[in-house]
């Protein structure tokens, strides 16, 4: 059998492993509340069956070609960016918040886990900056 | 942008997935560039007026979009 899709083929194994996993910890460690245990048994059975899939398109030459068509795709590619971007924005807007209510709060309780969330969403925001102006840079000179 | 990939391609006799798989892409593409969604890049353009036995200023309708853009340009 000709691997096709060596990329797809790590991420079959990846998922089934994961998978076989899952399935085994429920096998071995029920748990005591049945709707608790269905659920874990159907996210494992789903995640095996995600890397059977995905197993299966590596060795098949027309599902790999499909693959590649889908991931070479200029809307597929236009789609992935604006969602990472869309993504970068709602999660800064919410890291902002955090910092803002975690110093509002802190003002007010002088409790330290919201002196520590001030102090992280800061951090990153201001990591978010430096690696934004970094990329900047970067694509000015390329693009 | 405003195009004319789906009446061209209704008089081809192809199907949306008959055209992507002549100008390799997905089958969403073409829905997105038919509804006028999506502005395909110029190589693509390319591909589908070759496929589809047209110039590019007649498949993407250049002329008419310009003189849409231009409007806007002036609006501003």
């Amino acid at each position: 059998m000709k691997i096709y899709n060596k990329k797809g083929l790590v991420i079959g194994l990846l998922w089934t492993a994961a998978g076989a996993f899952c399935l085994y910890r429920d096998a071995a460690d029920a748990h005591a509340f049945l709707p608790q245990q269905i659920k874990s048994v159907v996210l494992s059975l789903i995640m095996l069956a995600i890397g059977l899939t995905c197993l299966v398109r590596a060795f098949s030459r027309r599902a790999a070609r499909e693959d590649r068509i889908e991931e070479l795709d200029e809307r597929s590619c236009l789609v992935r960016l604006k969602t990472s971007s869309l993504t970068l924005r709602v999660t800064g807007y919410i890291r902002l918040a955090a910092m803002v209510l975690g110093l509002l709060a802190y003002a007010f309780t002088e409790n330290l886990v919201f002196g520590c969330l001030f102090l992280f969403a800061g951090l990153e925001i201001t990591l978010e900056a430096v690696v934004s102006a970094a990329a900047a840079v970067h694509y000015e000179k390329r693009v | 942008m405003k195009n004319k990939v789906k009446a061209l391609r209704t008089a081809a006799g192809l199907t949306q997935q008959q055209l992507a798989d002549l100008v390799h892409v997905s089958s969403r593409t073409i829905i997105s560039i038919e509804k006028e969604q999506y502005n395909p890049s110029l190589m693509l353009a390319y591909r589908l007026a070759l496929v589809l036995g047209v110039s590019m200023e007649e498949l993407c309708c250049l002329e008419e979009n310009k003189a849409l853009e231009d409007q806007q340009y002036e609006d501003l």
